[in-house]
């Protein structure tokens, strides 16, 4: 595999053997949403990182996205646009309140922001929604395409391209992974949906299942997600295809890791209007996801834990073998380092 | 035998008009002990028939980082007749007083600055309450039992006894069928019980059951038994469970007038088998108080105090065989500390996503107290919990009745069935009262999905 140079990493550090790389420290707070994010998915373009996710609102003034976030160091991020005009949608529209697990992707020279959402007027807790906007520029702002109805009304929308560029729509609802062909210009759904992953294909295998992404790496797809098991355990886990329909298979290294509700962070790091402002959620979603650094390396983003205290964006290397086996290189350590040889 | 009679002499105080029953504290609970201590916040004495007893008053500090009290102090003893109950706010000027639950009808006075006096005439768990809202910082528990009968003999080779003092007992105590084990006032087990293929197990008296040695979520429930039958437990107090209190599975169960406090999202209140009566019991518990979980199930005259998670009543996460036939009535939840807008937080609560077809529920006469949350929350959903059948898993036929809700629902109700195949229906509400108002409007305090529930009425 070949591993380049990085410039402009501050956190720079250079080795005895002379190759560069860079340093990091999880979880990373700084520059992004202080009342916590999670759903991270990282865009690379001209060797930058942009940065879009679930948003908590602000206790005092409200929900202030969806936004991005751009960053040249894992370390440091900014907001550099909102990505949608709030303001402007019809109080009526399926769209309107919740910007949930958002994506950025381009596609014929558009860009395109996924995301999930719903109208809170008349009853906050119904399902989500699947919608997609678009873009001529990467900052905004996006203008939704399905404004009459939602794609699909599930969890965690994410778009994939098969070989030949035929977009996907892979989808978790009730538990179970979906996935359908979509129509970019219209934002609904092209076909059926089938079970990508459920009771059907893992058999004793299943639990509940959660968030999961697809990134194409060479002319593998790397699935992961997550399963919730009693007692408070989840375990991500990875698989590998050759097409977003299939047939998935199990790679090596799996699970990838475990977390415990023990492990939780207890400290709540902002201040609320009231005591134990921060929520706790009861059903805690981990989404994962991998990404290209400016290096060249794949890197896997995800959220810290959100049990008892704001989550925050957690950026780890990977390591990917041929054979599309993952290897998590320090995995759950706060200080993180990569090594990038010049050849 | 001849210790015993001495030592229940000496903490008898017997009149013709009445008895009083004080139990000492046991050796380990010291001013340095981290877990349970004397209580710095309050003195307490027991009057009857002109004799004082000063009541040892207990002191735990909560143990999770979102509790929101910072101290329970709480004292307990037994008695017939008439006791007067004299407490001393030791740190702070009475400002404001108040005897929960208020269907006991208490009238307490303020004798001066830093003394109360109250009278109780019948057993119950109560509340004094000397600050005002929902989230207080050191309130004072009564737990007022009624007068022990039949109290074992501790040479019965079918009873296991603990006298008064301190007991390591671990947490793998097997319980044999048709053993009872009696805990003494005064008594205070660290540990565990369990059993399995069990019948006529009993666990009683008026002494302490702690699991404080145990982090949130380790060992085992403080009372497990499986496949157990005609169980019955009385008068115990438990303490700092790092999970359930009680969980039964079998039938034939029988509790009464225990008293519960923990702190973990995992310290749920009891859990019991089908064909059970629960009475008379006090939780002031950080996940679900009762799981309304299996057929037959009668809950009555109890006392809730709900931390700022779990749900007084949850009727399902997974229920996965059809199960009804249940009645809650008569009860007083003193205190809601819910402030988080989850899917498990309401005083009556359901996110069921098993298979089963959940129906004939009556919950009446509840009285709930500093509570701002919601009152309801039935939805059926699929859930982590849950092995969720995409073609069945129901609610229906319930009825909710006197409800009587001292405040304002700053979130409102919720019924929503997930889709056509897990329905909601057949829900009556009647005479639910909020903030003094009969509520006759749904709109006014519930929201109602109406794609997926059906024939939900108010009157």
């Amino acid at each position: 595999m070949v591993l380049i140079f990085m410039l402009c990493i501050c956190c720079s550090v250079q080795s005895q053997d002379g190759s560069n790389g860079f340093e990091w420290e999880n979880p990373i707070r700084k520059g992004i949403n202080g009342y916590g994010m999670k759903d991270f998915f990282v865009f690379e373009e001209r060797d930058s990182l942009y940065l879009v996710g679930t948003e908590y609102p602000d206790p005092f003034k409200g929900y202030l996205g969806p936004n991005l976030y751009a960053a040249k160091e894992f370390n440091i991020w900014e907001k550099v646009s909102n990505l949608v005009e709030t303001d402007r949608i019809p109080k009526d529209a399926w769209y309107k309140d919740a910007w949930t697990a958002l994506e950025l992707f381009k596609h014929s020279g558009t860009y395109y922001l996924s995301f999930n959402n719903r109208n809170n007027s008349e009853n906050p807790y119904q399902k989500l929604g699947f919608g997609l906007a678009k873009s001529e520029s990467l900052h905004g702002p996006y203008e939704v395409i399905n404004k009459k109805t939602p794609a699909v009304k599930a969890n965690h929308g994410s778009i994939v391209f098969a070989p030949d560029e035929t977009p996907y729509l892979t989808y978790d609802m009730d538990g179970r992974i979906y996935l359908a062909e979509i129509n970019l210009d219209t934002g609904l759904l092209q076909s059926g949906s089938v079970e990508l992953l459920g009771p059907e294909t893992l058999k004793e295998k299943y639990r509940y299942l959660d968030a999961a992404n697809i990134t194409k790496v060479g002319e593998t797809y790397h699935m992961l997600f997550s399963q919730f098991f009693g007692g408070y355990i989840v375990r991500i886990y990875h698989m590998t295809a050759n097409h977003p329909k299939g047939p998935w298979q199990w790679s090596g290294n799996n699970p990838l890791y475990t977390f415990l509700e023990a492990e939780a962070d207890l400290k709540v790091k902002m201040v609320y209007p009231e005591r134990h402002g921060f929520a706790p959620p009861t059903q805690v979603i981990f989404s994962h996801d991998l990404f290209k650094g400016q290096s060249g390396n794949y890197f896997m983003v995800y959220h810290s834990s959100e049990k008892y205290s704001e989550p925050y964006l957690v950026i780890e290397p990977i390591k990917l073998e041929d054979d599309g086996t993952l290897t998590l290189l320090a995995c759950k350590e706060s200080f993180q380092k990569i090594l990038v040889h010049e050849e | 035998m001849k210790n015993r009679l001495l030592f229940l002499l000496f903490f008898f105080v017997v009149s013709v008009r009445g008895q009083l029953v004080t139990y000492p504290a046991a050796p380990n609970i010291t001013e340095d002990n981290t877990f349970i201590y004397p209580s710095p916040y309050y003195k307490v004495e027991l009057i009857q028939n002109d004799k004082n007893v000063h009541d040892f008053v207990y002191c735990m500090t909560p143990m999770h980082t979102t509790n929101n009290s910072k101290s329970t102090s709480w004292v307990n003893f037994s008695f017939d007749g008439e006791v007067k109950v004299r407490v001393t706010n030791l740190v702070k000027p009475i400002d404001y007083l108040e005897v929960l639950p208020k269907s006991a009808g208490i009238a307490i006075q303020k004798e001066n600055d830093s003394v109360a006096v109250f009278t109780i005439s019948k057993p119950g768990h109560y509340s004094i309450e000397f600050e005002k809202g929902v989230f207080v910082d050191h309130p004072l528990l009564v737990f007022a039992n009624p007068l022990e009968e039949h109290i074992p003999d501790k040479d019965d080779p079918n009873v296991i006894f603990f006298e008064p003092g301190y007991h390591e007992i671990g947490d793998l105590n097997e319980v044999p069928t048709g053993k009872t084990v009696y805990i003494a006032g005064g008594a205070y087990l660290m540990g565990q019980f369990q059993a399995n293929d069990v019948s006529g197990v009993k666990i009683r008296g008026r002494g302490i059951l702690s699991g404080e040695a145990y982090e949130a979520r380790t060992k085992n429930h403080m009372v497990t038994m499986r496949n157990a039958d005609s169980i019955e437990m009385e008068g115990i107090t438990m303490i700092h469970a790092p999970r359930y209190f009680v969980a039964l599975r079998g039938r034939d169960h029988y509790l009464r007038n225990l008293k519960m406090m923990g702190w973990w999202f995992s310290t749920d209140g009891i859990s019991a088998g089908e064909n059970t009566l629960i009475e008379n019991c006090f939780f002031k518990v950080n996940d679900d108080a009762v799981k309304l979980y299996q057929e037959n199930t009668e809950v009555r005259n109890c006392v809730i105090w709900q931390l700022e998670n779990g749900a007084p009543f949850m009727i399902s996460w997974n229920g996965s065989k059809d199960f009804g036939n249940i009645h809650v009535h008569d009860i007083d939840i003193i205190r809601v500390e819910h402030h988080w807008d989850n899917e498990n937080l309401a005083v009556i609560c359901a996110i069921h996503g098993g298979k089963a077809n959940i129906s004939d529920f009556t919950i009446e006469n509840l009285r709930i107290n500093n509570s701002k949350w919601r009152i309801f929350h039935l939805v059926t959903r699929p859930n982590r919990w849950g092995k969720w059948d995409p073609y069945q898993g129901s609610l229906s036929n319930f009825t909710f009745r006197n409800i009587e809700f001292f405040g304002k629902q700053s979130i409102k109700s919720l019924i929503m069935g997930h889709d056509k195949y897990h329905p909601i229906k057949n829900i009556l509400f009647e005479n639910v009262v909020i903030d003094n108002k009969r509520q006759t409007i749904f709109k006014d305090f519930l929201i109602i999905d109406k794609t997926n529930t059906n024939n939900i009425l108010i009157r």
